[in-house]
């Protein structure tokens, strides 16, 4: 078996400026510091461990005999290094938020899709931030209130502006929105053009992620990611990932989530799809087929593939295994077993009768010494590969070059020179023990997972516990940029109707305001409509049988809403309809209240 | 053969580094001129092996926080300061080889391969088929062998550091390496 090995032939080098730019002293002090003694070795520690376990038995019997109230600060936690980082975890508290940045500076990009609403008096709450400050020499992760976890990699921040890698302390201001009044007051749009079609998203949980250091904004150093576990009570795994463009007002696509139970009993199923998305771990690729048997001597061409340590790890069960070219498929040239191919992918063929292998790589190949300058730009680096250094190769009348191949035939996969029972027994033996791999590595997972949640959930009140341990999953995605970010699906719509509302407030005049926002009781998402006229707004899309309220903000700051009572009662039809709205005066001292409000209507 | 004479330690250069070890093993912060004079050496020599430069940059730091840890249990032996360091990035190296952080890299440059070639008898004609066939030879050798060929040609090494690096004797060096010499121009025959 070959190892695996890549090589560069030339590649750029550093320059010493460059690798001189990343000396940094201080933080190898500061690392070797904190990793200086092993716990147990630092003086003292018996002694603190004694008064440890004796502090631990009264809190015991402390919290045995009255329950404590719900904290808001994370339980310190040490994670299960599951990262490729060389720094050990670290825990991080976050600090009072009095000690960081002012929130209103901090909220100014949030509110920008409200811009018009907020300059207008009396209208100011917003979903809070909750500050972390980490050390970001090391590998940090914190936990959320509502138990989401977050993870940090050390050093992968740098400052916006001038993109200079930062360390030391830095502050991570974030959020959560957990429903759909959140999403509301928080200003964030929910809809989403894809193809020319204007849909709207729901959300199986929203969160919103910056950094600072000293008032200075960050973003992620490329090639880093922050791992998001994100709390939610909906398990679906019908959710993308998608991150809000906030001068575009657009949510981008960025790819799907991995849902895992962290209930005392959780699902196998999400939990071994989380194990999958484990780079170091092996996948299930595409469905195993069973080889067939017994094995005649055909005259059919067969091959057997040489599986590197990845492709051994997803593929064990192939292993050993030739494979023999369909009737009718494309055969392979004899030059072609000699190329150490790139990549194979196995999948069944769409009768799956037998399966497609679809190899992709480099070939050299002769070429025209002319027709190849002729496509290429006189590249002196090119020409020193082509050529091997020398000037002689310019002689040539044709040259080797390196041209990408592509090889796809349909095989059967089949074992050779054995007899069935043994073929057969060898097979499941594989399948059996990579399955048991599988399941092995779920279960560590499910065990991490479940560790982190009892951390958390150690921290909290009985009733709070148990009703995490029943509803929660973690939607676990990886951010490379800073900003909101959502677990959504496009809402699908029920049979509707289709109206023009005029919006009138009590007085009979009509209401003007940037946007009318509807909630479905049922539903985790915000519809938002916009004007095109003196109080009549869009065409808008109704579900006459559903509980929904509507808001808009009006121009003075205030709350111009219908309760859900009074929208069972609309005339729907094809005609504009007008809406009577009420008021409430924008008096909220905090989200909360408002968002109170809200959901008492 | 040319080799770097940045590895040739005076007596005098081992004695001032002694020193600083001795005032770093009582306060780390006197460690930094080595951080300083051996930092660019021990990154070029991750580097080197991998194809991932954050994660280049991430090791060497973790190299000297490794070695600032255990400068306590370091002894001088006769040979430089820097093979000690170099022993730490070898075995952090290959750590993150064996968790599969990092993809195992060798860099070569066309004037190594051509010196390598030489040395296997097969430089003459057909440079570029020799070179394929090389590189297709080296994947095949055991990593203990390709770390000697590595530090040899590409890094243009003494036998001397090689044997401090590796912990094993000037002459030991010498005759692996011309083994292995010996192995991949078999291999190369075998390919044409």
């Amino acid at each position: 078996m070959k190892k695996k090995l890549k090589i560069n032939i030339d590649r750029a080098g550093l320059s010493s400026q460059e690798i001189a730019a990343r000396r940094n002293f201080e933080t190898v002090l500061v690392q070797a510091r904190a990793a200086k003694k092993p716990f147990y070795a630092k003086q003292g520690f018996i002694g603190g461990l004694l008064a440890g376990i004796i502090l631990a038995l009264l809190c015991y019997r402390f919290y045995k005999s009255e329950p404590k109230p719900v904290q808001t600060l994370v339980a310190p936690v040490v994670m299960e290094d599951s990262t490729a980082n060389f720094a050990p975890k670290k825990v991080v508290v976050p600090d009072k938020p009095k000690e960081l940045p002012v929130d209103s500076v901090v909220n100014v990009q949030i509110l920008k899709p409200l811009k018009k609403a907020l300059k207008t008096k009396g209208f100011s709450p917003d979903i809070p931030f909750t500050f972390y400050r980490v050390n970001t020499n090391q590998v940090s992760s914190f936990i959320h209130k509502g138990g989401t976890i977050v993870e940090l990699p050390a050093l992968s921040f740098r400052t916006v502006n001038e993109k200079r890698p930062v360390s030391g302390l830095v502050d991570i201001h974030y959020r959560e929105f957990k429903d759909a009044y959140d999403i509301l007051i928080a200003g964030i749009t929910m809809k989403y053009d894809t193809a020319g079609q204007k849909l709207h998203l729901q959300s199986a949980g929203m969160m919103e992620i910056k950094g600072f250091q000293d008032g200075e904004a960050l973003e992620v150093v490329p090639g880093k990611k922050l791992k998001i576990r994100l709390a939610s009570d909906i398990s679906s795994t019908d959710y993308n990932v998608y991150k809000l463009d906030v001068p575009s007002q657009q949510w981008l696509y960025k790819g799907k989530d991995t849902v895992i139970g962290i209930n005392l009993q959780p699902r196998q199923e999400v939990a071994m799809d989380n194990f999958l998305n484990d780079a170091s771990a092996p996948t299930l690729g595409e469905e195993i087929l069973k080889p067939i048997l017994p094995i005649k001597k055909s005259k059919a061409q067969n091959f057997k593939l040489v599986l590197g340590d990845k492709a051994k790890k997803k593929w064990p069960y192939y292993d050993g295994i030739y494979f023999e070219l369909r009737a009718g498929s494309s055969k392979i040239k004899k030059e072609l077993y000699q190329i150490l191919w790139k990549d194979v992918s196995i999948s069944p063929t769409h009768d799956s009768t037998c399966m497609k292998v679809r190899f992709t790589g480099k070939i050299d190949k002769q070429v025209k010494r002319t027709e190849w300058l002729s496509k290429q730009k006189k590249d002196s680096t090119k020409f020193k590969n082509i050529f091997g250094g020398n000037s002689t190769g310019f002689n040539k009348k044709y040259i080797t070059v390196p041209e990408d191949i592509v090889l796809e035939v349909e095989a059967y996969p089949v074992y050779s020179g054995k007899d069935s029972a043994y073929v057969m027994a060898q097979y499941y033996k594989q399948v059996g023990a990579y399955k048991a791999l599988l399941e092995e590595a779920a279960r560590k997972q499910r065990s991490r997972d479940s560790m982190l949640f009892r951390q958390f959930a150690g921290s909290r009140n009985l009733n709070e516990k148990q009703k995490l341990a029943r509803e929660q999953v973690f939607r676990v995605f990886s951010i490379s940029e800073f900003g909101i970010w959502n677990c959504d699906q496009i809402y699908k719509t029920k049979p509707l109707a289709q109206v023009t509302v005029q919006l009138i407030d009590p007085s009979g005049m009509a209401l003007k305001g940037d946007r009318l926002s509807l909630i479905y009781h049922n539903v985790r998402s915000v519809f938002s409509y916009y004007p095109f006229g003196e109080g009549a707004y869009e065409q808008i899309s109704v579900n006459p049988s559903e509980k929904v309220s509507f808001f808009v903000i009006t121009e003075n700051g205030d709350i111009a809403y219908l309760a859900p009572d009074d929208y069972a009662k609309l005339p729907f039809s094809d005609q504009k309809i007008p809406v009577r709205m009420n008021i409430r005066k924008n008096d909220f001292t905090s989200a909360e209240d408002m968002k109170a409000f809200m959901m008492g209507l | 053969m040319t080799t770097s004479s940045a590895h040739h330690v005076s007596m005098a250069t081992m004695e001032q580094e002694l020193r600083v070890i001795a005032a770093a093993k009582k306060d780390p912060e006197a460690f930094a001129p080595l951080y300083e004079k051996y930092h660019e050496p021990i990154f070029r020599y991750i580097y080197q092996r991998c194809d991932d430069k954050e994660a280049a940059f991430d090791l060497t730091q973790q190299v000297f926080v490794k070695a600032l840890i255990h400068l306590h249990k370091y002894r001088f032996k006769g040979v430089p300061f820097a093979s000690w360091l170099y022993r730490i990035a070898k075995s952090e190296v290959y750590q993150a080889f064996k968790d599969q952080s990092l993809t195992r890299t060798l860099n070569v440059d066309l004037e190594g391969l051509k010196e390598l070639l030489q040395e296997t008898g097969e430089a003459d004609q057909a440079f570029l088929k020799s070179e394929k066939s090389l590189t297709i030879c080296m994947t095949e050798l055991p990593e203990a062998d390709l770390q000697v060929v590595e530090m040899r040609f590409f890094e243009s090494r003494a036998f001397k550091e090689i044997g401090e690096i590796l912990d094993i004797t000037e002459n030991n060096a010498k005759v692996k390496l011309y083994r292995i010499l010996e192995k991949l121009k078999k291999c190369i025959l075998s390919q044409k």
